[in-house]
């Protein structure tokens, strides 16, 4: 079948995907102690006052009614409204997805600029002194958790030389990259060190194959085995791991939009559990999810334009 | 205006306020004064309290609670406001941890909106910045009916809102009645003393003309005034919000000394200079931006780098190494807040006073002070906070004695140990460090702690459930009036004594006295009771009470933060 056929299948599988999400979801969360109305009146609240504000909330209705008022606002694309900020949960989200979505694509793109050349480079010069302190830096960022790596670029590069802000989003196309170019490569250095290794890795035993002797034997330079039999075979595994590591990139956006005072959608989802804002956690993780899922179709795509070997469908 | 009846009386009170608020008058004098215009000695009492602790207006001093300036190394105390040089103009950049929600003075859910809206808004009566007293607000003054039912407040002239409409009695009934409604709002506990109707509408609330309220209860409260002084009662302007009150929760129409005029959720408040303010000369400060940075050590780091002139929700870790900074000054505030242990006597073994005084006992307070507040904390000698309106100062507390809490086990129906049930906020440092401390503390009377972190969800749920042994629970006053605290964690009605389950039927009664009582000796003496009772029962295991620490730039005079909580930036200045 063709490209189009094979995403038109895809988009379509995703729908039961995304029902079992909002399902599994809905569950969870209504699995946790802790009651919405409680939480936002505090201490002083009477079991009235609570009972009373659970009937507003629509919290008292049988939990697969909830459910299916929830789907049903789902079909009409409205994602409910905010239990906490009495605002619609599309409103909450716009601007936040927006920057959350830009920091996973600056992530991207800085882990492939990264990555790339550095696995690239290992391999070329294997156990060489470069490949050695390659490996000992990226195994620090790796181990080391986020907010700490965040912490010591926010010192080193923006407190003492001052060349990056200390945090907030920023205006303007400009601006906003400037913004998110440390949170970006703080998320990024916890990747980079898988993907090099397994660069190196794949690079190196390609270049045993068969394949690599007999284009040296038909005179080929180095770099042109390299970059047009080698890279292309070895890059597979490492997009296998870049797709997979997708799930890992959203996740750290909420740490990071914390150290940095990002305010995206990550932030707001973790706040939104702690004060059981359930219409918020469960459209966010509805969108996280989709997020997801395109990302895995996208990476599926990428191997097609890689190698001409893999069909889809 | 048509003369009243009571006018000449009135008129009689109302000039000997002035001479107390002016202090020319003694207190003794006063009451003759007050008995020959036929106020009764309980109300006279009230009266001359309230108006002896107004302080004039404006840019003179007030006297506040001892703040502590420490800066390069060196600690100062501050008991008054620091106005000598003080010039207008400039941005305050103040950073703190989270976003506000919600400033609408009525519906808000907590302090993250509290401190920042009593910025815009006004009430009718303010605390003073000792956290004991009220002075005039939007009320120039004030009298009580002999029977202690019948307020008359005479609002402030010429006061307009920021869009330079003016403020009349009518938007404070429209305030005060809204605030109080609504009997599921968070903060209408306070206003139960206001008469009602039988659809629990509020009634009693009269505007004679457009410069005098007057407000009928009941009965007698003795707290009415503190209540009034509370953000709930803040006055919005009813031309704004009438139509759509919902509009509040993202837009504010006050007469404070700033006005709102951006807000970027989640990222920050911009407050500006209230053109209208009815205090001449103040603000001092342009502009105000109340900054998120959520994480500590980033909003440090800022502070640190000259991105921010000040910074709220300080983590107590690094106080030392900010207070060894020239550049900036960290202050140390008077507060209202408490930390405590709270015990559920209703199942054993905490159902026995002699477990929970062995408890008491064992708790070497100063030492908890010095290892999770880094020494920035007192002793707490009474569940009331320290130095508040009717504080017991001559409670002995619990001083560490392991042998006193030896012999208060051996007394108890478990003289070998027990077990116990330590519920924390998960993610809390402080509480973490609270927790392992008084784990190895109380070890060495036998008695096995086992430490639960919970989410705050969880915390929350098992809290109203009454479902802990033990929980780590903290209290800051809304009113200076010990009536809040005292209903909170004495009476069986809706809090069941702080979640404690504790009955007591001398301090319950005591505790509804207090509230109806006009005298302020015979207050003093029920509140001091309580506080007796609730030491001899112990249902709280009392910790220590905390200040409030704000840092700032060295540039940045009198960030102010009275005791019952909120920033007061009305008379802060920048060199």
């Amino acid at each position: 079948m063709g490209r189009a056929q094979f995403v038109i299948r895809r988009l379509a599988q995703m729908i039961p995907v995304l029902l079992g999400v909002t399902l599994v979801v809905f569950a969870l969360l209504q699995m946790i102690p802790g009651d919405p109305a409680a939480i936002m009146l505090g201490i002083h609240a009477t079991p009235e006052s609570i009972a009373a504000l659970r009937h507003e909330l629509g919290l008292d209705r049988p939990l697969w009614e909830q459910y299916l008022r929830y789907l049903a606002a789902l079909a009409t694309l409205d994602l409910g409204q905010s239990l906490k900020f009495q605002a619609s949960v599309a409103s909450l989200l716009g601007n936040r997805l927006a920057i959350s979505l830009q920091l996973i694509a600056v992530a991207t793109l800085l882990i492939v600029a990264i990555a790339l050349p550095l696995g690239v480079a290992s391999a070329l010069w294997k156990d060489s002194l470069f490949d050695q302190a390659v490996r000992v830096v990226l195994m620090v960022t790796m181990v080391m958790p986020g907010f700490w790596v965040g912490i010591v670029l926010l010192t080193v590069f923006s407190v003492k030389f001052g060349l990056f802000p200390v945090s907030g989003a920023g205006d303007g196309p400009a601006d906003r990259l400037h913004h998110l170019l440390l949170p970006a490569l703080t998320i990024a250095l916890g990747i980079v060190p898988l993907l090099v290794r397994a660069l190196r890795t794949s690079i190196l035993e390609a270049m045993q194959a068969d394949y690599v002797r007999t284009a040296r034997a038909k005179g080929l330079g180095s770099a042109r085995v390299v970059t047009g039999h080698v890279l292309r075979n070895a890059l597979i595994p490492a997009v296998t791991l870049l797709g997979l590591s997708v799930g890992y990139l959203i996740g750290g956006t909420v740490v990071v939009e914390n150290v940095f005072a990002l305010p995206g959608a990550g932030k707001m989802l973790v706040d939104a559990i702690a004060s059981r804002d359930y219409p918020v956690v469960q459209s966010t993780t509805l969108i996280f999810a989709v997020l997801v899922i395109l990302v895995n179709l996208g990476t599926d795509l990428v191997y097609t334009f890689l190698d001409p070997r893999v069909r889809v469908g | 205006m048509t003369p009243s009846p009571q006018s000449d009386r009135s008129q009689g009170l109302a000039r000997l306020a002035s001479k107390i608020r002016a202090g020319s008058l003694g207190r003794r004098e006063f009451l003759l004064r007050a008995a020959a215009l036929g106020l009764t000695a309980p109300a006279a009492a009230v009266m001359f309290r309230t108006y002896a602790a107004a302080a004039p207006l404006a840019q003179t001093a007030q006297k506040t609670g001892e703040i502590t300036v420490t800066s390069g190394g060196a600690t100062t105390t501050m008991t008054e406001e620091d106005l000598a040089g003080a010039k207008p103009g400039g941005t305050f950049r103040f950073g703190r941890g989270s976003d506000s929600n919600n400033l609408d003075p009525v519906t808000n859910d907590g302090n993250v909106n509290i401190w920042v809206l009593m910025n815009i808004y006004d009430t009718l009566v303010r605390v003073g910045l000792d956290g004991a007293s009220l002075v005039p607000g939007l009320a120039e003054s004030w009298e009580v009916s002999e029977d202690g039912k019948v307020y008359t407040f005479r609002l402030r002239p010429d006061v307009k809102f920021s869009d330079g409409s003016p403020m009349t009695s009518k938007d404070v009934k429209f305030s005060w009645v809204r605030a109080a409604n609504d009997p599921n709002q968070i903060w209408t506990f306070t206003l139960t003393a206001l008469a009602r109707d039988e659809a629990g509408q509020v009634q009693g609330i009269e505007t004679p003309d457009d410069a005098t309220v007057v407000v009928s209860l009941p009965a007698p409260w003795a707290p009415f005034l503190s209540d009034v002084a509370m953000f709930n009662m803040s006055v919005v302007s009813e031309a704004f919000a009438a139509a759509d009150p919902d509009r509040l929760v993202d837009e504010c129409m006050g007469t404070g000394p700033f006005q709102l005029k951006e807000w970027k959720k989640g990222e920050s408040i911009t407050l500006t200079r209230n053109p209208n303010f009815w205090e001449a000369g103040l603000p001092y400060l342009d502009q105000v931006d109340v900054l998120v940075v959520p994480d500590d050590n980033a909003r440090v780091l800022q502070l640190q780098g000259g991105e921010l002139d000040g910074m709220g929700d300080v983590p107590s870790s690094r106080l030392q190494e900010l207070g060894a900074d020239p550049n900036l000054k960290v202050l140390s505030l008077p507060s209202t807040l408490s930390l405590y242990v709270t015990l559920n006597t209703r199942d054993a073994p905490l159902d026995d006073v002699h477990a929970r005084l062995a408890l008491q006992f064992a708790t070497d307070k100063q030492t908890l002070i010095d290892v999770v507040l880094f020494g920035q904390g007192e002793v707490a000698t009474s569940f009331m906070p320290k130095g508040a309106l009717y504080w017991n100062d001559t409670l002995e507390g619990f001083p560490f004695d392991l042998d006193r809490a030896k012999e208060h086990l051996a007394q108890s129906r478990t003289p070998d140990g027990f077990e116990i049930e330590l519920q924390i906020l998960a993610g809390s440092d402080d509480q973490t460090t609270l927790a392992t401390v008084l784990k190895d503390m109380w070890s060495q009377i036998g008695v096995e702690v086992t430490i639960v972190p919970s989410e705050a969800g969880v915390i929350n749920d098992n809290y109203m459930s009454h479902s802990f042994q033990g929980m780590v629970n903290g209290w800051t006053n809304d009113i200076i009036d010990p009536d809040e605290l005292v209903s909170y964690a004495v009476l069986p009605e809706s809090s069941e004594a702080f979640q404690t389950g504790w009955q007591n039927a001398e301090a319950q009664d005591l505790a509804r006295k207090g509230a109806a009582e006009l005298d302020d000796a015979r207050r003093k003496e029920i509140y001091f009771r309580i506080q007796e009772l609730y030491n001899q029962d112990s249902p709280m295991i009392l910790l220590f009470h905390k200040p409030y620490i704000a840092v700032t730039s060295a540039r940045v005079h009198n960030f102010q933060q009275p005791p019952t909580g909120q920033w007061v930036w009305v008379k802060t200045w920048m060199d």
